[in-house]
């Protein structure tokens, strides 16, 4: 079903509007939590709390596009799961994720660090608008979505190495453009 | 940046790309107006190897009096540069001479060529119509039943090919994988489409009966070539795989590099071709990168992505610094390389060059700030 059928579902308080959701986005969803929470239930509930999280926001909200709103809720869910029952436990996956981008990203040490940080967002955002597709899916799936290495490598039929050495690249490319912009010394 | 940081300046990346990225989709990324974008890194590579082909088409006054078939190829061959560079694994194939011999229908191979990493075809797709280039061509904005397509839904109709009636590969004219590069590959007069295929060599069967079709997709975030409704068959055409002559150079002293901890390698020579290069080299890390590994733990899993990428990225920053030196007097540095073979204890870094060369008039080499003749 189209998106603006399933969002025209919410407005109308259907309760088929979640059974379409799932339909649709479902799989995304809990892909998205089970790259950040380990344990299958945990999965399950963060995406009946994502399913619950849209229901509660739409109406007012008109979300376009739909996937990435979903996807968005189902990833802060997570991360709010893991910090609660993780403490000051790193999670493997997705610390190695921040791991990698850290040194990539500006400081933020400086007074105007909340500036910095829009312009960083910004300067990130320019960056993935320059790239061709296929490093945009893989930054973006990566660092965004936080997939290992090996699931990309699967689902753009490509060896893990060769995933391993173009996101490398691709740090590199992001280091220096935020460089170019003045946003990384 | 602190890790909260980052990870709150992550979250805060635009929707569109999230959206993207539900899943892979390179051929309906943005839509058929927009395709160039979408093209795999492979292809783009490839695809530089006769970038300006298109200007020949339909401009081959010289050639009147050929058919179709045959001044595609004489027009591929000089843009491909094969005669000035002798390339060797450039394979023509015959085609009717005589307009009038010209096949109405069917798929008519004109030329291969193995460049190491993929096999290319071009063909000429015959009995094509006006309706079914515009059906490519044209952006589809309706759903099958009429109904307005969702901004975040794409549905396109273009062209692949395959043989097993599962894999399905990309199909492209020369031009640009676009609208503009269908319409301008199109000869209304012949009705003939000339277009171009790259299938990973790794992939690759010694022969395959390649069968051209024309799908109309729609992409709601989990569509594929092969739940797509078969609009064409165009018909299908015997290859085999080409092979590829390799000039093997070992330096006179093999240049060295370290990787921390890890240990260190060394390159011990090159493999020379006419669209590309393979470096050869050893590193402490091979038996452990290129063997195939069952982990007891993610944590393990992990640890070794680690030491690929430290690797990688060592090798990478070597493999940058290398260019070729000509007898003319030019140099050409080398792209970085697209995959990694491993040879017993060595390990073949393929690189292609996107354009033909040849072989035979290299006589020197740069890596890592040394230079080596080659006799």
């Amino acid at each position: 079903m189209e998106d603006e059928r399933i969002l025209d579902l919410f407005f109308e308080r259907s309760e088929q509007a979640i059974g379409e959701l799932d339909k649709k986005y479902g799989a995304a969803a809990a892909r998205t939590a089970g790259n950040i929470l380990r344990s299958r239930q945990d999965v399950e509930e963060c995406v009946n709390d994502t399913w619950l999280g849209v229901w509660n926001r739409i109406p007012p909200l008109r979300p376009s596009p739909l996937g990435s709103y979903v996807c968005r809720i189902a990833r802060n869910l997570a991360v709010s799961r893991l910090r609660s029952e993780t403490a000051d436990k790193r999670n493997h996956s997705l610390d190695l994720v921040l791991d990698e981008l850290e040194d990539f990203l500006p400081s933020g040490q400086s007074v105007e660090a909340d500036y910095d940080y829009k312009e960083t967002v910004e300067g990130i955002n320019r960056f993935l608008e320059s790239l061709r597709y296929d490093d945009r899916f893989l930054f973006v799936r990566r660092y965004w979505y936080a997939d290992s290495v090996k699931e990309i490598a699967a689902s753009m039929h490509r060896k893990e190495s060769q995933i391993s050495l173009r996101l490398f690249r691709l740090r590199e490319k992001l280091r220096k453009t935020l460089q170019k912009e003045g946003l990384l010394v | 940046m602190n890790r909260e940081k980052a990870f709150q300046a992550l979250n805060a990346l635009d929707d569109r790309y999230i959206a993207e990225a539900l899943r892979y989709a390179p051929e309906g990324a943005a839509g058929a107006s927009e395709r160039s974008a979408s093209m795999k890194s492979k292809r783009i590579v490839t695809l530089a190897l006769a970038a300006a082909l298109i200007l020949a088409l339909g401009a081959a006054a010289w050639a009147i009096g050929l058919s179709i078939h045959r001044q595609r190829q004489q027009e591929l061959r000089q843009e491909l540069q094969v005669d000035e560079n002798r390339v060797e694994d450039y394979v023509e194939y015959p085609v009717p001479e005589d307009p009038e011999q010209a096949p109405e229908s069917g798929v008519t191979l004109l030329s291969a060529m193995n460049d190491g990493e993929f096999q290319n075809y071009w063909v000429v797709l015959n009995g094509v119509t006006p309706e079914m280039v515009e059906r490519m061509a044209a952006p589809i904005l309706e759903d099958r039943d009429g109904s307005p397509l969702g901004e975040n839904d794409h549905r396109y109709c273009w062209l692949y090919c395959g043989w097993d009636g599962e894999s399905w590969y990309d199909v492209w004219p020369e031009g640009g994988h676009n609208a503009q590069g269908i319409r301008d590959a199109y000869d209304p007069e012949t009705c003939t489409l000339t277009v171009r295929t790259a299938i990973t060599i790794d992939r690759m069967p010694e022969r395959a009966e390649l069968r051209f079709i024309i799908v109309d997709t729609i992409d709601y975030g989990d569509a594929h070539v092969s739940d797509g409704e078969l609009v064409w068959d165009l018909g299908s055409v015997s290859v085999e795989r080409t092979g590829q002559t390799l000039r093997t150079v070992w330096f006179t002293e093999p240049v060295s590099f370290e990787n921390g901890d890890y240990g260190g390698g060394e390159f011990l020579g090159m493999e020379l071709s006419a669209s590309g290069v393979n470096w050869i080299l050893r590193h402490d890390g091979v038996s452990e990168m290129y063997h195939p590994h069952e982990f007891a733990s993610e944590e393990e899993r992990q640890e070794y992505l680690a030491l690929e990428q430290s690797w990688l990225q060592a090798i990478d920053e070597l493999e940058r610094t290398a260019v070729l030196h000509f007898a003319d007097g030019s140099s050409m540095a080398v792209n970085p390389p697209l995959s990694s073979e491993p040879a017993g204890d060595r390990v073949k870094d393929k690189c292609i060059f996107g354009h033909t060369i040849d072989p035979s008039q290299v006589v020197g080499v740069t890596l890592g700030g040394r230079t080596f003749e080659i006799p």
